[in-house]
């Protein structure tokens, strides 16, 4: 599936949040997830089910003022 | 956290006893300074201070000038009622004293309003008894819709409302709201107020709350000095004032000082200031708060007025009467709430002022704005 | 003016700093920002004893991943107080408290809108309305603000935690540059005052302290220091010297009064 993450397009085969953190290999924690810029909360990740095309920015806190 | 649940974490005789406690070091302390927080104004108020009353009204003269300019504003009581439903000590309307009752009607009312008008007044403090029934807010609409166009400053100094209900009357040409507690002290306050709606201690020191959310202009407040120990009290006022200033900050504030007279009730004072007491008192409410507007009312001597007005003062009454209809017939003095000590015409005192240096201001508010819907 | 609580003049406090959920015992908040390596930063803010540390939020390079900044930080007993930087209006502002709500499980929020990316200057309408919005989202909301006292009066209307007002440009280092300002805004605030921006030096913190802040962010000042591990003891210092001489009471500079006709004579008569 054509996934545009942090907008880097990627071909994935995941269909959830949380599969897709794993093969990010990404923690989850400290992250924050948005798909169309609508913020998918953390209890959401096991059911939200991604889309062809869809847009997914991924946050996490970093160093700053 | 509201005034009356900061009031009631707060010991009174510990407050007696931190003010009397001060020494020299700490009034040196709050005279140095240039922003006083509440423990300068204990000391101000303490003992410690008397030989510091020179120093002290040389700053309140200085800071007074600084915000106010060379001005003093001149305002007059409109007695409206002596009907009362409140059995107070102290008070010459009192239910209990037998005295003849009346509530001006609206002819009365406009001829009143007419001799104030020809004395030169613009600024209008509206007073009454508290009677709910005879004085609540049927009354109150007819009397500001016949005076809100005649004077461009109504004050209202009568039984606490609803915060509605003031809502309604800023609406009609309210302007400014005078609630004074009387006295801070819930026992003492018990005491004195015996019956009626006014021995509510909360619903009343609630109140300037309600004015506050309710959006008055001004709001003034007091103790009545005389009803406990005059220096908690007034300590009181002051932390009432500053708990105010914080919330409705765009409220305008102002504060008075009515010494006890003798008046019907032939009430004693516990608790008596002397004349320099009250200097002092004047003195340290200005340095505490250089923008707060101070009130000496005619029930002060002539003389006192004369000394005292320059030194901090802000606005004064004069040629008051305190009776029911008694600018437009000065007859009846039985029906008056108290006798008043300087009875020198608004023209005699003005001229008065002018000798001061300072100018007379009978209007510095003008609706054009606030009307503004 | 007062700018004690009321039972503050009878009792001693114990001089816990409280805002909205959280006490502090510690009044220096820092900042992660600008220091040459992680490392150093954790051991800087572990030895300035700081009790919240701000942090930005940014989108995750898949590529060069960071290292987790959050683990020592947590482990050290910080409150973490994520910012909104980058935020150029209310509505981003508002998106990157969710965001930052969704990262790091906190209700906090340091909010900065800075359309202006020369001085970073706060925009005070934007940032009304993002407080009143985040408030009502169930944040606690610290706006980072010119030191306005107005407008402190009117974030406080619509629910904020507490006003970070400036002191100088963030990271000029110039110190106290407002001071008639923070006074007023000390002395009418019902929320607790933050001193944030422009504390270049210790000096200015415990200025900052002594004026009756609540408390005072410190970020660039530590970070760029030769030593910032020192630094930040020394800022630690600073603000706890400050904050006491505050509680002593300063006395202040004395003022000659007026030598004229004494105005109280009358009385002796």
């Amino acid at each position: 599936m054509k996934l545009i993450i942090n907008d880097e397009i990627n071909n994935l085969t995941v269909t959830t949040i949380t599969s897709l953190l794993s093969v990010l290999e990404q923690p989850g924690k400290g992250i924050a997830v948005a798909v169309n810029q609508a913020i998918i909360t953390r209890q959401k990740w096991d059911d939200f089910q991604l889309s062809e095309n869809d847009q997914v920015t991924l946050f996490q806190a970093i160093a700053g003022g | 956290m509201s005034f009356y649940e900061q009031l009631q974490q707060l010991d009174w005789d510990d407050i007696r006893l931190s003010i009397y406690a001060k020494t020299a070091a700490d009034v040196e302390r709050a005279l140095a300074k240039s922003r006083l927080d509440l423990n300068d104004f204990q000391a101000l108020i303490s003992p410690a201070a008397e030989p510091f009353l020179e120093q002290m009204a040389q700053r309140s003269v200085e800071l007074t000038r600084q915000r106010f300019g060379n001005t003093v504003q001149f305002y007059v009581p409109l007695y409206l009622s002596n009907m009362c439903s409140n059995i107070c000590t102290y008070c010459g309307f009192s239910m209990h004293n037998k005295i003849r009752r009346t509530t001006l009607d609206m002819k009365q009312l406009n001829s009143e309003a007419k001799a104030i008008k020809k004395m030169g007044f613009d600024h209008l403090l509206l007073v009454a008894g508290e009677s709910e029934r005879k004085v609540g807010m049927p009354y109150f609409r007819q009397v500001f819709n016949e005076l809100k166009s005649q004077f461009s400053h109504l004050s209202l100094e009568v039984q606490p409302l609803e915060q509605a209900d003031y809502e309604e009357l800023k609406q009609l040409g309210l302007d400014s709201v005078l609630v004074y507690q009387e006295t801070y002290n819930p026992r003492t306050y018990a005491e004195h107020h015996i019956k009626g709606k006014k021995s509510d201690f909360k619903y009343r020191i609630d109140t300037p709350d309600r004015l506050g959310k309710a959006g008055i202009h001004k709001m003034g407040l007091g103790a009545l000095i005389g009803l406990d120990e005059w220096r908690t009290d007034c300590f009181h006022v002051a932390a009432h004032l500053d708990y105010l200033q914080k919330r409705y900050w765009q409220t305008k504030y102002s504060i008075s000082f009515p010494r006890l007279r003798p008046c019907e009730g032939a009430f004693q004072p516990k608790s008596i200031m002397n004349d320099r007491q009250l200097v002092q008192l004047i003195c340290a409410y200005r340095l505490f708060n250089p923008d707060v507007e101070l009130s000496l009312s005619t029930r002060e001597s002539a003389h006192f007025r004369d000394n005292v007005i320059p030194l901090g003062i802000t606005s004064i009454s004069a040629g008051s009467k305190t009776q029911p209809g008694g600018y437009s017939d000065d007859t009846e003095k039985a029906l008056e709430q108290f006798e008043i000590d300087d009875d020198r015409s608004p023209g005699e005192m003005a001229d008065l002022v002018k000798t001061m240096g300072l100018e007379v201001v009978w209007k510095d508010w003008d609706r054009s704005l606030t009307a503004l819907k | 003016m007062s700018v004690l609580p009321l039972n503050s003049v009878l009792s001693l406090p114990s001089d816990e700093l409280i805002i909205a959920d959280k006490i502090f015992s510690s009044r220096l908040f820092t900042g992660t920002g600008k220091f040459s390596d992680q490392k150093i930063m954790a051991e800087a803010l572990i030895a300035s004893q700081s009790q919240l540390v701000t942090m930005a939020l940014k989108r995750i390079d898949l590529a060069n991943q960071d290292d987790d900044i959050l683990k020592p930080l947590i482990a050290a007993g910080m409150n973490l107080l994520p910012n909104t930087s980058g935020a150029r209006n209310a509505k981003e502002a508002v998106y990157a408290a969710h965001l930052a709500r969704e990262a790091l499980q906190t209700n906090w929020i340091k909010l900065e809108i800075h359309p202006d990316p020369k001085y970073l200057l706060p925009d005070p309408i934007e940032t009304l309305i993002a407080t009143e919005q985040l408030a009502r989202d169930g944040f606690h909301v610290l706006p980072y603000i010119h030191a306005d006292p107005v407008l402190c009066k009117r974030l406080e209307a619509v629910g904020t935690a507490a006003v970070m007002p400036l002191g100088a440009p963030i990271g000029s280092n110039k110190g106290i540059r407002t001071a008639e300002f923070l006074e007023i805004i000390i002395e009418q605030s019902t929320v607790p005052v933050i001193v944030d921006a422009g504390l270049g030096a210790p000096s200015h913190a415990a200025l900052a302290m002594e004026m009756g802040a609540d408390a005072v962010l410190v970020n660039t000042a530590i970070a760029v220091a030769k030593d910032p591990v020192a630094m930040s003891r020394a800022f630690a210092l600073a603000v706890q010297a400050g904050r006491q001489a505050y509680l002593a009471g300063l006395g202040a500079q004395a003022r000659t009064a007026v030598a004229s006709s004494p105005l109280t004579a009358f009385l002796d008569l």
